[in-house]
């Protein structure tokens, strides 16, 4: 019994020793900021004047006289709903197209990242000028084909969708190369065997492959939600929130509650707002965890 | 891992030494500026600095351009720290924020007797004003006028020597010019305001057009909505349905696409010297079809009167020297130097006289600019939280331009906002000793 | 034979497919760059002028010349490689002690550490720079480098760490009995093994501080420090962008990228069968 608890305040002494970089960290880089917008939730804090203390009246004012508030939790509530499946589901059939060891693989793998790392503003505006209903192409080869060409950025019903479905264009991203690597560490020996008992490509993928990165895919899943939940750079860049606030997003609002309005009280307000949010569907989503998720390790 | 640990000292000792560049012996004065380019800066650091410093050997300015997209950011978290530079630019109509904010020191004592204050422009000199005191110190103008096409008017039938002079007559013009076949948006009759920031800034100015103000000068009443601000937002709202109906695809200002200059657009009422410049690169060809009209009035109103950007230059309460900041920001604004720089940056300058130079007169648009749209700016509204109260009340515009809401509804919905925060806001914050 | 014959049909559309989805995403960036070659007139015609007609090649080194971009190179690579050691380092080691040893209250600071992805940085900005700002550290290149030496960011560590799951716990077990301590385990026995996901955590890394705006924007108040993000933002003013420079100076920014994206390749290889373990 000694031993064990020996073994046992050693395990828990270089687990201290190996999360401290973070724990130092966390305290000087986070705590300070987090504890302070909190802090701040409470006041009316114009900049840069001194905050002033009152209580929950941000909140009060949030929930009951807001509307952008609940148009923009809205839009992004819908944004999220839909991008994050398409993405999720559209990065990992990526990454297993490009999970092959074909000659000449890793310049299509750079090929389909590039999107991820080129300008996001010179995309965006690329983008603007392809959706445009009348002088952009996407609407022009829609006509040739007989379809409807919505007004896309411009009709407050299509925004979103044209939003959404540009987020198409970053499945060969940051979140296929996760799935990517994950993928690189599924033993071999794995889909042997299971070849041997018979099994075809659909049995591989869902009894060995989706199991043994079901790790990779509880994290693409949970920053898949955090990062949509936090969509900006469309809204600044293509839209600023219109047309009639259709593609006013949470964070969108948010920035310019804190930077034009200059009322970061009111934005801390907001944020925390979002966090709760966010943290509840987190704890959901590694609840159902256990279910579905199998750790190796 | 030990090869790796000396590795890192070494580049974090270098990244020290790189902090701890010696500044010489002069003081430096810190200017943050957006409305710079690579070459507006060339000449601002290689014959601009020099002057100041030939005048004030003990001092040198140190000038740092800060994109405008995240200018916001590094002024708000400057602010909330303390740490703004010497010298600041600041927009349009940020006069109440920075005169509340207990941040910047107001000028009135070093122009109170300067001579040269006759030569601006008043529409300029008054920007930088707030409750009574001068907070900076205006050195561009960004005026609009009309511009239309010449060719698209002979091909409608209109005169192309006699462009719209009056708001309701740029509208019927617009529904002679438009251009849509069959879902295809060919050609936009004219440029109309659209959108929440678009449609309040462009009320603020036709407001004025009948006569209205948007608040009393003391900033303690609300009086857009009275009759003159319902017939400027039904104007506007009026003019989005005619151009924008519904179906028509609208060529927004944010694509990168110089729409105008592609004559997509056949008139433009907040045509900008940034139209100009953008036919002569996008579309030179088609420059001697360009024509150019004047600020529009109201019809049955005397008054011209066209949107027009002002920005100023700051001094901080950091600022150590203020009495040498303002020579800097003297020399900035003289004449010939104001115009090299509006030169530079396709700018008008803020100095009357600088009409008498050859250099302004024969620029394809600088003189016509100053001439036809310099003194026909909007009178500019700046409560501390401007930005907040634009917003609020334009979404309500932007619904009534949608048609989903009455333009009454509208305005009574947007001078409770404002009427609810005026009361609010903080009063100008004067450092001591002036 | 067939099979062999199959094989190839096989591949060759397999290589259709891929070649039609990358010329799909590799738009945009053609794009970037016929605009940066075209005669600006003919940047924004329409309808559309696909090719440079003549390409103007002189633009790349006049765009790299209008500002001093070898120096925004040279701090950029400097931040970057600072980044990377930091972030490699530390993040494998926390994650490591999230995901393979017990500790009283471990599952709660991990709770903590996504909590820190959830709320947006718009608001903690401020006061981050107020306590960069007391420690005297604004205008430095300590607020962009020094998070990388302590943990890395959560992002990372929760990445490492449901990677290091996946890695069964009898190499662990085997090692003790070996008689490794706790270190080498990590150092000698798992990190190897993670060389996949370390190379994706790389490749954000990299690309993630090689792209960073606003941060080094709101700290850095010397130009003679910024990178290369801050050098392209000279050509977009207020009203108006210089588009052929700014393609240009992009496409450059763009190729360290590209080569890095390259060369972390090497680290994905597929289905390594899983040494270590006694069979």
């Amino acid at each position: 019994m000694k031993k064990a608890s020996r073994l046992m305040v050693k395990e828990a002494r270089d687990g201290y020793l190996f999360a401290s970089p973070w724990i130092i960290g966390f305290i000087l880089f986070y705590l300070g900021p987090i504890l302070a917008t909190l802090f701040l939730s409470f006041t009316e804090y114009k900049i840069p004047l001194t905050p002033k203390w009152i209580g929950l009246e941000n909140y009060y004012s949030l929930f009951m006289k807001d509307v952008q508030f609940k148009v923009s939790l809205y839009n992004t509530a819908y944004y999220t709903i839909f991008v994050v499946p398409l993405s999720i589901c559209g990065s990992l059939a990526m990454a297993m197209l490009m999970n092959k060891n074909l000659r000449g693989i890793t310049v299509y793998r750079t090929a389909v990242y590039l999107p991820a790392v080129t300008s996001g503003v010179a995309v965006a505006l690329l983008w603007m000028w392809l959706l445009n209903p009348s002088m952009g192409i996407i609407n022009y080869v829609l006509g040739k084909l007989g379809l409807p060409q919505p007004l896309w950025l411009q009709d407050e019903k299509w925004a979103k969708p044209a939003l959404i479905i540009m987020q198409l264009y970053y499945i060969g991203g940051n979140t296929m190369v996760v799935f990517l690597s994950g993928l690189q560490g599924v033993p071999q020996s794995l889909y042997e065997a299971a070849e041997i008992d018979g099994a075809n490509w659909w049995h591989k993928f869902r009894h060995v492959t989706i199991p043994m990165i079901s790790p990779i895919i509880l994290f693409n899943l949970i920053m898949a939600v955090i990062n949509s939940f936090q969509v900006f750079t469309q809204a600044f860049v293509m839209t600023q929130g219109g047309p009639n606030n259709s593609t006013m997003f949470y964070v969108y609002y948010l920035y310019n509650v804190a930077f034009w309005w200059g009322r970061l009280g009111y934005a801390a307000a907001l944020a925390w707002i979002l966090f709760v949010i966010v943290f509840i569907l987190t704890v959901i989503q590694l609840k159902l965890s256990g279910r579905w998720v199998y750790y190796a390790g | 891992m030990k090869r790796f640990l000396v590795l890192v000292e070494l580049l974090v000792v270098s990244v020290l030494a790189f902090n701890s560049l010696a500044f010489g012996a002069k003081t430096e004065l810190t200017l943050w500026m957006f409305s710079l380019t690579p070459e507006t800066q060339k000449w601002m650091q290689e014959e601009l600095v020099p002057q100041f410093e030939k005048k004030f050997p003990d001092y040198t300015v140190r000038i740092q351009y800060v994109p405008y997209e995240g200018y916001r950011e590094k002024i708000g978290t400057a602010l909330s720290a303390k740490t703004l530079p010497d010298i600041f630019e600041e927009g349009t109509q940020s006069a109440g924020w920075m005169a509340s904010s207990g941040t910047v020191i107001p000028v009135d004592k070093w122009v109170k007797n300067w001579a040269e204050v006759k030569d601006f422009y008043p529409a300029a000199w008054k920007q930088p004003q707030y409750q009574g005191r001068q907070w900076g110190i205006p050195f561009y103008m960004h005026p609009s006028t009309l511009l239309y096409w010449k060719d698209v008017f002979k091909e409608v039938g209109l005169d192309p020597n006699k462009p719209p002079y009056t708001q309701e007559a740029y509208l019927e013009y617009a529904k002679k010019l438009q251009k849509v076949e069959e879902n295809r948006t060919v050609r936009l009759g004219a440029w109309a305001p659209d959108g929440w920031r678009a449609l309040f800034q462009e009320f603020e100015v036709v407001i004025q057009r009948f006569g209205g103000k948007l608040v009393s000068d003391d900033y303690t009443k609300v009086l857009f909505d009275g009759e003159e601000g319902v017939k400027a937002l039904s104007y506007l709202v009026k003019l989005h349905q005619t151009v924008y109906s519904p179906g028509v695809a609208k060529l927004p200002e944010q694509t990168p696409i110089p729409w105008f200059a592609q004559k997509a657009i056949a008139m433009h009422f907040r045509a900008y010297t940034t139209e100009v410049k953008n036919v002569l690169r996008y579309n030179p060809e088609a420059f001697k079809d360009l024509g150019f009209g004047i600020p529009l009035r109201a019809e049955g109103y005397t008054r011209k009167v066209s949107i027009q950007w002002r920005n100023s230059l700051f001094i901080s309460v950091n600022c150590k020297n203020p009495d040498v900041a303002i020579e800097f920001i003297k020399l900035f604004v003289s004449p010939k130097n104001n115009v090299k720089y509006c030169d530079l940056q396709g700018y008008v300058p803020v100095r009357k006289s600088a009409l008498s130079l050859k250099s302004v007169q024969e620029s394809p648009y600088m003189g016509k600019f100053m001439t036809l749209a310099g003194p026909y700016g909007h009178d500019v509204v700046s409560p501390p939280s401007y930005f907040e109260l634009r917003q609020k009340a334009g979404i309500f515009f932007e619904e009534a331009s949608l048609g989903k809401r009455t333009v009454k509804s509208a305005i009574e919905e947007a001078a409770k906002v404002w009427r609810e925060q005026l009361p609010k806001e903080p009063k100008p914050v004067i450092p001591p000793g002036y | 034979m067939k099979k062999k014959e199959f094989s190839y049909i096989v591949n060759s559309i397999y290589y259709i497919v891929l070649t039609l989805i990358a010329v799909i995403f590799v738009f945009p960036t053609f794009w970037m760059v016929t605009t940066a070659l075209k005669p600006t007139k003919d940047i924004f015609k329409i309808p559309p002028v696909w090719l440079p007609k003549p390409p103007h090649w002189e633009i790349f080194r006049e765009a790299w010349h209008k500002r001093p971009f070898n120096l925004y190179l040279k701090n950029s690579l400097i931040i970057v490689t600072l980044d990377l050691v930091g972030v490699l380092f530390t993040s494998s080691l926390v994650a490591y002690s999230f995901a393979r040893l017990r500790w009283p209250g471990r599952d709660i600071f991990f709770l903590i550490t996504l909590c820190t992805l959830m709320l947006p940085s718009q608001v903690t900005i401020i006061p981050l720079f107020i306590i960069f700002n007391r420690l005297g550290m604004v205008n430095t290149y300590y607020p962009l480098v020094l998070p990388s030496f302590f943990g890395g960011g959560a992002f990372n560590i929760f990445l490492l760490r449901q990677y290091y799951k996946t890695l069964p716990t009898d190499l662990d077990d085997a090692a003790r009995i070996d008689g490794c301590n706790n270190f080498h385990i990590y150092w000698q026995i798992l990190l190897p093994l993670m060389k996949p996901a370390l190379a994706a955590v790389a490749i954000f890394t990299f690309m993630g501080q090689w792209n960073s705006f606003l941060i080094p924007l709101i700290y850095l108040n010397d130009e003679r420090k910024f990178t290369l993000p801050l050098g392209l933002s000279a050509f977009r003013y207020e009203f108006e962008v210089s588009w052929n420079h700014l393609m240009a100076a992009s496409f450059l920014t763009l190729l360290p990228c590209i080569v890095i994206f390259f060369i972390a390749q090497k680290f994905f290889i597929q289905g390594i069968t899983l040494t270590g373990l006694k069979e």
